[in-house]
């Protein structure tokens, strides 16, 4: 619990800093950074790993939240430590805590 | 096939499948040791997945800690193509010499053939190009294709027009013949005798029809010689001194270059007028020097030539010796060339009266001789009347 109001406050004050200098907030705050190209093709950088992949449904570990992609026939085209790269026809992509 | 799919190729990939609880863990586990994958796809209690051929071993205690087992599905790309050829190389070497031999085979004319002849034979057309060099077994680059055209058209007076193509291997010569005139049909016809020629008329003896000139004349090409009588057709005898004349020139000093033993050799791409010296200097210090070219085109295929090409020069110093000939004999070497010159054009039915031969000096070091040869003939030729 300590442990987790530690994070969120330093996250606070990463996207205060990163505000104040007009920085990336995700080099500054360490949070994920998603690129989409229409529906089809999903990169996801700064992720903390492959939680749950299936054809439907890919979730992947982003710093605080989950981010979760939903489609049809999703394939993680390539996993690298810096990047996902997820392609198919992508229908929602949503941040869980 | 897109750049990553082509760096995918070259470098290799094995493809494999992760089968237990959670087969993710392994792509986890993976990524936080630095290796990369691709191509996942995962069902509830199995994963597949592509990885480089050098990472895969890596993966094999990462597969333990995740609870998985892999199994090798697929390998594929340059690496294991190199395998597999490695362990066929006298396939190889077979191929890769087939290969050298069709290329080099490929640079020479293996089949020469005649097109558009009616009534000349094609042996004897192929004995003509035979002569100027076009035969199977010799090398393309050796061929002048418009040469041998013009050649075949001065040889044989029956072909009116000739062409080489090259086309691969093959030579395609073709051939359009004069046309010949429907003899029955000529020997009925209506019309007058002409001057085939210039001369000076020695013999009108008419046959058939009125003689419009008489002993003595001089006629031009063209004239008429006798007329033929109204819807009748003219003949007789019709002859007349005739003159063909040469002039052949023979060098009175013969000169000679003597390579020295200096040379100097340079690379250069030619473009058109433009080149480009990429080895070597530009200027030649030589008085007198003699050039052996290597000309390598950068595409020479079939019909296809680029006209960039990369040119390897060898310049020898040479050493001019002139030496003096016997004036005589050169003029005798000329007189002789001149006269078989002058004799090409006489028709073999031609009775020589004169041969007359002029020493004509125009410059010092060249022999010049004029040559006439005076014949008499029957220069008559029948051509039939306007409007038929």
């Amino acid at each position: 619990m300590t442990e987790g109001r530690k994070g969120q406050r330093a996250r606070g004050l990463g996207r205060a800093f990163a505000t104040a200098f007009d920085l990336p907030q995700d080099a500054v705050a360490n949070l994920p950074r998603l690129v989409m190209v229409g529906n089809t093709e999903v990169r996801i950088d700064n992720h903390r790993g492959l939680i749950h992949c299936s054809p439907e449904r890919v979730i992947v570990g982003a710093g605080p939240n989950q981010i979760t992609i939903q489609g049809i026939s999703l394939v993680l085209e390539h996993a690298y430590r810096e990047h996902i790269l997820i392609t198919g026809d992508i229908r929602a992509v949503t941040f869980e805590d | 096939m897109g750049t990553r799919q082509l760096l995918e190729y070259l470098g290799g990939w094995v493809e494999f499948r992760a089968r237990g609880h959670q087969p993710h863990r392994l792509v986890n586990l993976a990524l936080s040791r630095g290796i990369g994958l691709w191509d996942i796809r995962q069902t509830e209690h199995m994963l597949i997945a592509r990885v480089r051929p050098s990472q895969f071993r890596a993966l094999r205690p990462l597969a333990r800690t995740a609870g998985v087992r892999l199994k090798v599905l697929s390998r594929g790309g340059v690496p294991f193509r190199i395998t597999h050829w490695r362990r066929r190389w006298p396939t190889v070497i077979m191929l890769t010499a087939a290969l050298l031999i069709c290329t080099h085979l490929s640079t020479f004319i293996w089949f020469v053939t005649v097109e558009g002849t009616e009534t000349l034979p094609d042996t004897a057309i192929l004995s003509l190009v035979s002569d100027h060099g076009l035969r199977p077994g010799v090398p393309r680059r050796s061929i002048d294709p418009a040469a041998i055209s013009r050649h075949l058209t001065i040889d044989e007076e029956l072909i009116a027009w000739a062409a080489v193509e090259i086309q691969g291997t093959r030579a395609i010569v073709q051939i359009a013949e004069r046309v010949p005139q429907q003899a029955h049909l000529w020997k009925t016809m209506p019309g007058d005798m002409v001057a085939g020629s210039d001369g000076l008329m020695t013999q009108v003896l008419v046959m058939s029809g009125m003689a419009l000139v008489r002993a003595g004349d001089a006629v031009t090409r063209g004239d008429i010689l006798i007329q033929g009588p109204a819807g009748g057709r003219a003949s007789g005898v019709t002859k007349a001194l005739t003159w063909y004349e040469a002039y052949r020139e023979s060098p009175t000093t013969i000169t000679t270059d003597i390579p020295t033993g200096n040379y100097l050799e340079r690379v250069l791409i030619k473009a058109g007028p433009w080149e480009i010296i990429l080895r070597g200097r530009g200027d030649i210090p030589y008085e007198h020097w003699q050039v052996a070219e290597d000309r390598r085109c950068l595409l020479d295929w079939r019909n296809m030539r680029v006209a960039v090409e990369v040119v390897s020069q060898r310049i020898s110093e040479t050493l001019r010796q002139v030496e003096q000939l016997d004036r005589r004999a050169a003029e005798q070497a000329a007189c002789k060339d001149a006269i078989a010159h002058a004799f090409r054009h006489v028709p073999p039915e031609a009775r020589i009266v004169d041969l007359s031969v002029r020493i004509v000096s125009v410059q010092s070091d060249v022999a010049g001789v004029r040559v006439r040869i005076t014949a008499n003939e029957d220069i008559g030729r029948f051509v039939p009347s306007a409007g038929i």
